[in-house]
């Protein structure tokens, strides 16, 4: 007999689809429905293929060794760092912080590779976020800014923006403009009305020609940073006719040269747009918690990143306490929790992982668990476990159970908490 | 290349002072160096969970560089030819995709092990290290061999 679960949260891109129905046959997710096709390979692929096995230098070995193990490694170290973080539950990282505490680890999640540049900009000049359920039923002017929601926001457009219908624009698409900011043409570029092609690493030019012509300024060059004037009081005179205009960036504006200061002169267009027009800018979050790591890590020790506790207090230093940073340098033992560093890392970081103890707690063996020492499969939240998860706009949705995992395979909270309880023991 | 010289000419009055541009437009000219985009792609979302970070599904999806095809034929590369990409911290091979989504001199991947292999680690500070517009070369690699994904990591950490 199917079961049918309906309004299931997806735990996987910062879009955190709150619509999605599973369909569930003796114990096994047979169909999602309303997924994109990210979602519905996560579903229907939970289970993985037979290797969420424990493993301490590459053997098999209980789950209870483990986790002592793990805690030997974050005990022994005199330099551990915790990252990942961005794909599991707002309850997990709670722990993840209060081990890190116990520890005097460093502690970081993704948008250190992601976001924080968004986050750092946004201590400078604030944060005029507004919720998507405001977009879809408000935005009548779409900007799109060195981000590609085709590809990594798949129902972006259908759920919350470009396509979608709501209460002031109620004919979806046909209600809107969209405009795309990029370096190059992409399968959601194709969606634009207006498509502005920026030349790499010159964004921070741009925001700035657009707010001088937002001041009603005249500018003296026919083009600026590779875009035509003509385009950007286009794109001005299209804002100034709007109703509500939202912008979404991404990591077009976070990875590119400049970093927050990107970030902040396009928040910082916000105060003159909206001397014409009400304005609103959003981040595109990725990782479907990574919204949630920050605020947990900000609720608890007063900062969203790069944080230490060696000296038994909670201090923030970017580029020092981050974890590219520091796993490049002197970290000396890492504890790495729903995370892929050894993919996505650079080289000289992805080195020294290889070459320090390493643990690793992830639902499913990635590259990471090619050098980890300590391999403890857990249980994916959204579908095998439930949690709380930030979407993009900061929203909490609550991300419920929906099948049993694996026998054996536990949270990561299970598995946090056991951590503690070891290194409690170990510490005396 | 006549068309080359004559934007050199209008290139040449905007970057008088500006060495690093006056050094890429230069590279571009001589069809040696490339900006290396990397970013998202629907099937490496859908392979990563389908069959993992581990699978050759995953591994084609991140080893594709998306190039224009006028800057292929200038290197002397077919669309689907395997070629290796080079950056100051390291190389790989990869397999070429004709693309006119990218601009003349950028290409464009997946990220994952083939652009970290290529990335340095240094922050400006901020914990991010430089993800975009990294420069690279892309040279002819014609019936060399795609690493797997485990291959990439041991060249990354050995």
């Amino acid at each position: 007999m199917v079961e049918v679960h309906t309004d299931v949260v997806c735990t996987f891109c910062g879009c955190l689809c709150d619509d999605i129905e599973i369909h569930v046959e003796d114990g096994k997710i047979v169909k999602a429905v309303n997924s994109c096709a990210i979602s519905r390979a996560k579903f229907l692929g939970h289970e993985g293929n037979g290797h969420r096995k424990v493993k301490v230098s590459g053997s098999e070995v209980s789950v209870d060794d483990a986790i002592k193990k793990a805690a030997e490694i974050l005990v022994n170290a005199e330099n551990p760092v915790i990252y990942g973080l961005a794909s599991t539950s707002n309850e997990a990282i709670r722990k993840s912080m209060e081990l890190a505490e116990m520890v005097g680890a460093k502690i970081d999640n993704t948008s250190s590779v992601c976001h924080a540049p968004t986050l750092l900009a946004m201590q400078f000049v604030g944060d005029p976020k507004c919720t998507l359920g405001h977009v879809r039923n408000c935005a009548d002017v779409l900007i799109f800014w060195g981000c590609n929601p085709t590809q990594a926001h798949p129902r972006h457009f259908d759920r919350y923006s470009a396509n979608a219908s709501g209460y002031f624009v109620p004919k979806g698409k046909d209600d809107k403009k969209v405009v795309f900011i990029d370096v190059r043409e992409t399968r959601s570029t194709k969606k634009a009305d207006l498509f502005i092609k920026v030349e790499p690493d010159r964004d921070v030019e741009l925001a700035g020609a657009l707010k001088a012509l937002l001041k009603g300024k005249k500018l003296s060059k026919d083009t600026v940073a590779g875009v035509k004037v003509v385009d950007l009081e286009k794109l001005v005179e299209i804002c100034k006719k709007a109703r509500f205009v939202v912008t979404f960036f991404g990591l077009g504006l976070t990875q590119s040269r400049g970093k927050y200061l990107n970030i902040q002169a396009a928040i910082g267009l916000a105060r003159e747009f909206n001397k014409h027009t009400k304005f609103h800018i959003i981040p595109m979050r990725g990782h479907y918690n990574v919204t949630g790591a920050n605020a947990v890590m900000t609720w608890i020790s007063g900062f969203g990143y790069g944080v230490d506790y060696s000296r038994g207090y909670p201090r923030y230093s970017p580029g020092e306490f981050s974890a590219v940073d520091a796993l490049s340098d002197y970290a000396d033992a890492a504890l790495i929790i729903a995370s892929d560093p050894v993919s996505n890392f650079p080289k000289k970081a992805v080195k020294r992982m290889a070459e320090m103890p390493l643990v690793l707690m992830d639902p499913h063996p990635n590259c990471t668990s090619l050098v980890s020492d300590v391999y403890i499969p857990v249980l994916t939240v959204g579908i095998e476990t439930e949690g709380t998860a930030y979407r993009m706009d900061g929203v909490p949705l609550y991300a419920r159970k929906v099948v049993d995992g694996p026998a054996g395979v536990l949270s990561d909270e299970e598995v946090l908490d056991r951590i503690m309880e070891e290194v409690k023991k170990l510490q005396g | 290349m006549l068309y080359r010289l004559l934007s050199f000419g209008s290139d040449f009055r905007e970057i008088k002072l500006d060495c690093e541009r006056m050094f890429k437009v230069i590279s571009k000219m001589a069809g040696k160096e490339f900006y290396l985009i990397s970013g998202r792609d629907i099937k490496q979302g859908s392979s990563m969970e389908k069959f993992g970070k581990l699978s050759p599904e995953y591994a084609e999806v991140v080893s594709k560089l998306e190039i224009h095809p006028d800057d292929l034929s200038a290197i002397g590369v077919s669309d689907g030819e395997t070629i290796k990409i080079s950056s100051a911290e390291g190389s790989v091979i990869g397999v070429a995709k004709s693309s006119t989504n990218v601009e003349p001199g950028m290409v464009f991947i997946a990220y994952g092990p083939w652009s970290s292999i290529l990335s340095a680690s240094y922050t400006h500070g901020t914990g991010m290290p430089d993800y975009k517009s990294v420069k690279v070369t892309v040279e002819k690699a014609a019936g060399e061999k795609v690493p797997t994904v485990e291959e990439v990591v041991k060249m990354m950490i050995k």
